[in-house]
């Protein structure tokens, strides 16, 4: 069976998502209001992608293969 | 003010009793299946309006909006999770529905009691979610009971509106099921939404507008502490929030209950935008509210103090506001324990011949004895708002590692599963309730909990005698 690439690239975009948004507090650039406020909404963004990967391209329901 | 405070309300329970009622009234028979998972007939606005709605709790509107304001920085943490949940879902979702669907689930037990081939497991996970999660029935009782007797200067009393709501949710549940839950729900959530979206734009007007808000917000809440000392706090916060949609039970089995797969992605993407919204809600009021009333010790008061000071018109739709994030979230808790109880201990040990319409009504039962027991509970009033939301999360959220390893991991075992869950609860339990949490915030003991229930799931298992494969199959192989 054809391994499909978008699972990977689900997985490295949420890997990504989790290791930004937490290491937040030890990123020494986000020292003012604005600039965390900033970084909490881009990161936002970046598993907002990462959820619509998962769910249109990664896992996409036709994975199950029997009718339930 | 407060008549016309009193009469919105009145005219808000009248309307969700309305609702119940309607929902009742669409039920296909007195079944299990349709009593708890809604016959399986559920879409995705159903999915992700009850989701949103019960995680935007009575705790929600006054507890967590209080820590917004607090200190939001921290609360950066709470979004991080909120855009986390969505995901976890997902990958828990898509399987567990197809699963649940084959195998006639209603609850996420009836996974780990046939999966794992223990009826003692199934009945120990189900009783131990219970008995940590009742508590966090008796918060929603409290947060709108909180404002009612604030905003009425102690006129109404505390025990009168935990009463008048306990009675009001008991109802429409008891009467309309899930059905009743999800389509109040979709109601609440709206509701919610649009009382939002009018304090909002007022609590900035008298702030000073957009610019004189960011001006003032003090730096030191809205900024980390140096040297990384936010970091735990933060995780904490992602923790629950990321963790708590898939583990408790009054909102993770709204996975059970879709029509099919498709729903479940369309509920998990409509659930991203609501969450976020929450997010974006909690930081708007957390910023405006630390400008208009700062400094206000018990932050469960200040979006009520402010209101009372600066908007007092505006008390009719907070006060509604309330109530229904406090509703949204007491049904769901009371029918996710109602369906633990009457399927996995009334159904499966105690009256294993019972038919559909006995359990129906045993189920029912329940749900009015759940609505005293929460609230006699409530009228202890105990400390504040977010330990009951957290204790009960962070046990319940215990069960996540033996559920994903039963949808995905060949190798779990029952013996795994019973090391990972205990060890979990317990470790999870000593640091809530025994000694404290050497990491801080509503997660902390979540974390220290699933990390040790992960191990030992994982270690156990690898030490013990694997499942048959046929039967791993029989969960396993329906997906490619």
């Amino acid at each position: 069976m054809k391994k499909n690439p978008w699972k990977t690239w689900t997985w490295v975009i949420e890997i990504i998502f989790l290791f930004l948004a937490l290491t937040a507090p030890l990123n020494p650039f986000l020292t003012t209001k604005v600039s965390v406020f900033a970084w909490c909404f881009l990161m936002i963004a970046l598993g907002a992608v990462g959820v619509l990967l998962a769910t249109l391209k990664g896992y996409p329901p036709e994975e199950l293969s029997e009718k339930v | 003010m407060l008549t016309i405070t009193i009469i919105v309300l009145i005219a808000y329970l009248i309307f969700m009793l309305w609702i119940g009622n309607y929902a009742a009234s669409k039920s296909t028979g007195k079944t299990e299946s349709d009593y708890f998972v809604t016959g399986w007939t559920t879409g995705y606005i159903g999915i992700s309006f009850s989701i949103a709605a019960t995680f935007a709790s009575g705790a929600y509107v006054l507890g967590t909006i209080g820590v917004f304001y607090g200190n939001p920085a921290n609360l950066t943490g709470y979004a991080f999770g909120t855009t986390f949940a969505p995901f976890m879902l997902w990958m828990l979702g898509r399987r567990i529905w197809a699963i649940g669907k084959r195998y006639g689930y209603s609850t996420f037990t009836d996974l780990i009691g046939d999966f794992y081939q223990s009826e003692k497991l199934r009945v120990v996970v189900s009783i131990l979610i219970c008995i940590f999660f009742a508590p966090y029935l008796a918060v929603n009782f409290m947060a709108p009971a909180i404002l009612t007797t604030q905003v009425s200067g102690g006129a109404i009393p505390f025990w009168v509106s935990c009463l008048v709501f306990g009675v009001i949710t008991t109802i429409y549940t008891w009467q309309g099921g899930m059905r009743g839950v999800i389509w109040t729900d979709i109601a609440q959530t709206l509701i919610m939404i649009v009382g939002f979206a009018i304090i909002i734009p007022i609590m900035f007007g008298v702030a000073g507008g957009w610019s004189a808000v960011w001006e003032k917000l003090p730096d030191k809440i809205a900024t980390y502490k140096p040297g990384g000392g936010s970091f735990w706090i933060v995780l904490s916060w992602f923790w629950i929030v990321g963790f708590m949609q898939t583990g408790n039970p009054d909102r993770a089995f709204r996975l059970l209950v879709a029509r099919d797969l498709g729903h479940i992605r369309k509920g998990c993407l409509a659930s991203l935008v609501l969450l976020t919204i929450w997010t974006v809600v909690g930081f708007f009021l957390g910023w405006s509210l630390a400008v208009v009333v700062p400094g206000v010790a018990k932050t469960d008061l200040a979006f009520g103090e402010a209101i009372n000071k600066f908007a007092p018109y505006m008390m009719p739709v907070l006060m509604v506001v309330v109530w229904a994030g406090g509703m949204s979230t007491l049904d769901s808790g009371m029918i996710a324990i109602s369906a633990m109880l009457t399927k996995d201990v009334y159904r499966r040990n105690l009256n294993p011949q019972a038919t559909d319409e006995q359990v129906y009504r045993v189920g029912q039962a329940i749900n009015i004895a759940l609505g005293v027991f929460a609230f006699i509970l409530a009228l202890l009033n105990l400390k504040t708002l977010w330990f009951f939301v957290g204790a009960g999360a962070a046990v319940a959220m215990q069960w996540t590692p033996a559920i994903i390893a039963a949808l995905y991991w060949k190798r779990a075992t029952t013996a795994g599963a019973w090391a990972g869950i205990l060890s979990g609860v317990g470790i999870t339990a000593l640091f809530y309730y025994v000694i404290k949490c050497p990491i801080p915030g509503p997660g902390g003991a979540a974390i220290l909990g699933m990390v040790v229930n992960v191990l030992a799931l994982i270690f156990v298992s690898l030490a013990t005698q694997p499942l048959d494969e046929k039967h791993v199959m029989k969960y396993q192989g329906l997906f490619r």
